[in-house]
């Protein structure tokens, strides 16, 4: 990926949007499991 | 943002959107969910990868790095001046000057400290000797049968190059259940050697004085502005080096917080009247004004954190008369007593040496009684020693710098002073707070106390407050309470490193960003 016209304020905010979102993946991931564990 | 961020951000609401509609009513659909969730998983781990990376070289590059030599050059400077003023300071004699008054009280209280650091400061007291030109070897060593005995291993050891071997603990256990005072017998001998030995050490520091001042070539009072000058232009250099001040946000010591444009307004208009705080940004007498007041607040907060020890003084120097001989005849009296126990350890063993078979009979109750009268007598000593210098030096006009000056040059009073003032406080803590003291002193900032006798001690609060309200601030005599003061500070703290930050050509913003960042990827 190519940052260059990214300025860095934007690019932290950009850091923080993936990090959020690949914890509501980790969170969606868990619930599954949660699921499939209480099913069994 | 770039197209390609844009485009990534669009795809995770996207992205959400489609989970949030997918089946999960079956085991087959919850497969597939389970798989999508994966395949997004690891899609935007490498996105965050590379962002991080990228973030990475950014901290790198923004962090200052490279020392600023001047500064260095400055501190090589002072460092050489203080040893040459520590030469010259009158206040202290040969026995403070060669550092054994902060050696020797450590091992007097031997039962606060660990046995290893005890050991240590044996091993100081006689490397300090020998940097004075004295050899001190088992011979005079003594004071007891088991002083002698202890130091025997000690030297011993001490040759191998390991004072905190198994065989100097052993010893130590052997000897303390016949002897618990020990340590003390130890104590004592250390200060008979320095006595013995005084005017040899007396010579080597003038000598030393003498060379130091011929080689430098200049005044006293020249040395005292050349230490004030430096020290300044230190200050001055270190509050605008970008690579300090990105330092103090990144180790946490300044919030960057705390200089977010609106909170700076309101602090600055709490201070200034609307119509010069408007000018600030260009106005940069009222810059230098603020610098100046702080200074003078911190000062004063500073005055007000060791008035403890002017009070003190003061009592003493109200019956200055009663101290004028103490000091001497204190010394005379040990002079005395330890010709005294000379004898009584002669006479237990005749061949004047402690022998093996001595050391096993113990001492006399005689000899334990009279090391116990010593060691009171000395410890009257180090109190007389600066009753005198109170006596001897402090007048009428000596100001509050000179009072606190004379009780930092005298370790066992200062200590001895904190640990009235403050119960229960920690060896280490007395430490902190006697180098609180010698940091305050050599402020080259320091104003008032210099010029304030110590007698009068003057309403410094009122003198501080109508000057700065001369020079527009809007502040009162009760904003300087100890309540409120602290406030005071924090805030121009605040402004005062707002103004260095933009004189070290950096930005609050970038500052800040470089915390976050710091914070995000947790570097180190």
């Amino acid at each position: 990926m190519d940052f260059k016209n990214v300025n860095t304020g934007e690019l932290i905010d950009f850091y923080k949007k993936i990090d959020e979102f690949l914890k509501y993946l980790e969170k969606e991931k868990q619930g599954i499991e949660k699921n499939n564990s209480s099913n069994e | 943002m770039s197209i390609k961020t844009e485009e990534i951000l669009e795809k995770i609401s996207a992205s959400k959107e489609i989970l949030s509609t997918m089946p999960k009513n079956n085991p087959k659909n919850v497969e597939i969910f389970k798989a999508k969730l994966e395949e997004l998983e690891k899609e935007y781990a490498t996105y965050q990868d590379q962002v991080s990376n990228e973030l990475k070289k950014r901290y790198e590059k923004a962090v200052k790095k490279t020392e600023n030599k001047e500064i260095e050059n400055l501190k090589t400077r002072i460092k050489t001046i203080t040893y040459i003023l520590e030469l010259l300071n009158e206040e202290k004699t040969s026995y403070e000057k060669m550092g054994l008054d902060r050696s020797i009280f450590t091992i007097s209280r031997y039962y606060k400290e660990n046995f290893e650091s005890v050991n240590e400061q044996i091993q100081i007291c006689l490397d300090k000797f020998s940097k004075v030109g004295i050899v001190v070897s088992l011979d005079d060593f003594n004071y007891s049968i088991y002083v002698k005995d202890y130091m025997k291993t000690f030297f011993q050891e001490l040759k191998k190059g390991n004072i905190h071997s198994d065989k100097i603990k052993e010893k130590f256990e052997e000897i303390y259940w016949k002897c618990p005072e020990i340590m003390i017998h130890i104590e004592l001998n250390m200060r008979n050697i320095y006595f013995k030995n005084e005017s040899i050490i007396d010579k080597y520091f003038e000598k030393e004085k003498n060379e130091k001042l011929k080689k430098a070539n200049i005044t006293l009072a020249e040395i005292n502005k050349s230490y004030i000058d430096l020290k300044k232009q230190l200050m001055e250099k270190m509050t605008i080096e970008p690579r300090l001040i990105q330092e103090k946000f990144l180790s946490g010591e300044c919030n960057i917080h705390n200089l977010e444009s609106d909170k700076l307004k309101t602090d600055i208009a709490k201070i200034l009247p609307k119509d010069i705080a408007e000018t600030i940004e260009e106005n940069e007498e009222i810059k230098g004004n603020i610098i100046n007041f702080l200074n003078s607040l911190q000062e004063y907060q500073n005055y007000l954190k060791f008035k403890f020890i002017i009070d003190d003084i003061k009592q003493f120097y109200e019956e200055k008369e009663n101290y004028k001989k103490v000091y001497l005849e204190t010394k005379k009296e040990i002079e005395t007593l330890e010709k005294k126990l000379n004898k009584l350890n002669k006479k237990a063993n005749k061949k004047g040496l402690f022998g093996i078979k001595k050391i096993a009979n113990g001492q006399t109750q005689e000899t334990k009684e009279l090391i116990q009268t010593i060691k009171e007598k000395y410890k009257e000593l180090d109190m007389n020693k600066f009753y005198n210098k109170i006596y001897t030096d402090i007048n009428e006009d000596s100001t509050i710098y000179d009072i606190l000056n004379l009780a930092n040059s005298y370790y066992v009073y200062l200590t001895t002073c904190f640990i009235d003032h403050f119960k229960n406080i920690k060896p280490e803590e007395i430490n902190e707070k006697v180098n609180e003291l010698d940091e305050f002193l050599n402020n080259p900032s320091n104003a008032m106390i210099k010029h304030t006798s110590f007698i009068e001690e003057n309403d410094l609060a009122l003198i501080i407050a109508d000057k700065y309200k001369l020079l527009h601030f809007t502040i009162d005599k009760q904003d300087l309470d100890a309540k409120h003061l602290g406030a005071l500070i924090t805030k121009l703290e605040n402004i005062q490193m707002a103004i260095y930050i933009r004189k070290a050509n950096l930005k609050i913003e970038d500052i800040k960003e470089l915390c976050e960042i710091k914070k995000l990827l947790d570097i180190n």
